[in-house]
């Protein structure tokens, strides 16, 4: 009989340690490859990050009623990035982790007619409301920013840019992360800063 | 205590003044000088009444009340003084220490300063810790005394008066957050004898001064870091009778700490070693570890002193 319970546990041991170690490779790290997701996006569509295999993916942690997020969209800075890049071949995905009931959470319309009124570009907005990628990816501020190479490695994790502000006036002032970073991955080059520390709102996890 | 009513017992000393989108508006009435006229009077009086009758409502959309508080009532030319930056929050507002933590934004003082006066840097009270669904910042709740001290020139001249302006721009959350601003105003009488203290604020500031981190002290500190942690080397003084317990450690610098881990105490050969697990983001680490180490029950005998002020080499023993 104790063999039995020494056997169970130590089985059982095993398997959660096994599982630590999955939990802590799958956490996003730079130089490292990009963990996998699948989310729906607005119009219920599921992505996976693995679909984009070849593709340069950039993640934006978004939410609409934070005022560092309306810094960037007011001004039409981020749409500007989305477009931009989005000719040039890159996957933008917005993603809202807000919790429901809690700030930047939205229905599926509800994020459809905020994309309509900021004119927002990006290839799709996915929504994670249990806030499961955004855990998985560490993300903490909205604006939270990743890039992630054609060969789905993660070569930025940061901030959008170098000034921590809420006012339009220093986007211009700015050394803007993600717009460096991208030119130099389409460049074939090292990222030349490949974490930032990321400022913002919290993001409105449950 | 609200503003209207320090402003009316401000007569003998600096006088008060702010503008700001999310503030109650200056008080009219005073710059008003056609009382002498019954129906324009009567029509202001009304005018005035309904006015602050709406105004005197907190503005929901902003929780904080903004004003600039001078510890003397005059300025004494080539002597300095202390001027503090008050931020007053509504229940469970929180604004933000000069490092805000995983979110947030510090509050931000710009100078406007007659020639010559010259302002030292922000003198941060320790912060507290605010954690939310696992994310962690540092700040303050309820209110703030932000203190800086201003050294006057030798050339002024006594008898005039000095205008002390201030923009200060903030972020302040509850769940939520909203980003404020206020122009604050003090004009302060300059004399030639040393200043009276304002008794009103006489406990604010002896208050906040208790919160401000010692900068020196008979505490060995060393830090150093490996791959997954900052281990910080606490040794105390042979003087230290007492035990540390419950250390918190906060960083100055962004992105060296992961301000959601836990923190541990050890004990070591001749003191203590805090172990804080390192950010994820730590690719480019500084020479120097810079923060703040909070005693709960003091760093010295007395539970007066609870934060130490940390400014030391950085090494990496990986």
């Amino acid at each position: 009989m104790k063999r039995v319970i020494f056997l169970t546990l130590s089985v059982l041991a095993g398997f959660f340690l096994v599982l630590a170690l999955l939990a802590r490779a799958a956490e996003a790290q730079v130089d490292k490859p990009a963990p996998n997701f699948t989310l729906p996006d607005t119009n219920g569509k599921s992505h996976s990050l693995s679909d984009y295999k070849g593709k340069i993916v950039v993640l934006e942690w978004l939410n609409h009623d934070c005022p560092f997020v309306k810094k960037l969209y007011n001004s039409g800075h981020m749409q500007k990035l989305q477009k931009t890049y989005g000719k040039k071949g890159v996957v933008w995905f917005s993603i809202i982790s807000s919790a429901p009931g809690k700030q930047g959470y939205c229905t599926p319309e509800q994020a459809n007619e905020l994309i309509k009124q900021k004119k927002a570009a990006p290839a799709a907005l996915l929504l994670d409301s249990d806030g499961k990628v955004g855990k998985l990816y560490g993300a903490k501020t909205t604006p939270h920013m990743y890039i992630i190479t054609s060969d789905g490695v993660l070569v930025y994790n940061g901030a959008i840019d170098d000034i921590r502000s809420t006012n339009v006036e220093d986007i211009a002032k700015a050394k803007n992360y993600v717009q460096i970073g991208l030119d130099e991955v389409m460049a074939g080059k090292e990222v030349s800063t490949k974490t930032s520390v990321p400022y913002g709102c919290s993001v409105k996890y449950k | 205590m609200s503003l209207k009513q320090n402003f009316q017992q401000d007569k003998n000393g600096p006088e008060y003044y702010e503008k700001s989108k999310n503030m109650r508006p200056n008080p009219l009435w005073k710059r008003i000088s056609l009382f002498q006229y019954p129906l324009i009077n009567l029509a202001l009086f009304i005018f005035i009444y309904v006015f602050t009758a709406f105004s005197a409502e907190p503005q929901q959309s902003e929780h904080v009340k903004a004003r600039l508080i001078s510890e003397v009532k005059s300025i004494q030319p080539g002597k300095s003084f202390c001027v503090a930056l008050w931020l007053k929050m509504d229940k469970h507002w929180h604004n933000y220490w000069k490092n805000p933590g995983d979110s947030g934004l510090p509050t931000k003082i710009e100078w406007n300063l007659p020639d010559g006066f010259v302002p030292g840097v922000i003198q941060w009270p320790y912060p507290k810790r605010f954690e939310e669904s696992g994310l962690v910042s540092f700040g303050y709740e309820g209110e703030v005394f932000i203190i800086t001290q201003i050294e006057a020139p030798k050339a002024i001249k006594t008898g005039t008066n000095a205008k002390l302006s201030a923009s200060v721009d903030w972020l302040v959350c509850k769940e939520s957050c909203i980003p404020g601003h206020a122009d604050l105003v003090i004009i302060m009488p300059v004399k030639n004898k040393s200043p009276k203290i304002d008794e009103r604020w006489v406990n604010h500031f002896k208050k906040t001064r208790k919160k401000l981190p010692k900068t020196s002290s008979e505490w060995k500190i060393k830090t150093s870091i490996n791959k997954n942690q900052i281990l910080i080397h606490i040794d105390p003084p042979s003087e230290f009778k007492g035990e540390l317990k419950n250390i918190t450690f906060f960083p100055e610098q962004g992105g060296i700490a992961n301000y959601s881990g836990s923190q541990n105490l050890k004990r070591s050969q001749d003191g203590y070693i805090l172990e804080v697990l390192r950010s994820k983001l730590s690719t480019r680490l500084p020479a120097r570890l810079k923060g703040v180490l909070l005693s709960p029950e003091g760093w010295g005998n007395s539970r007066e002193e609870r934060a130490l002020h940390i400014d030391v080499p950085l090494m990496n023993v990986d």
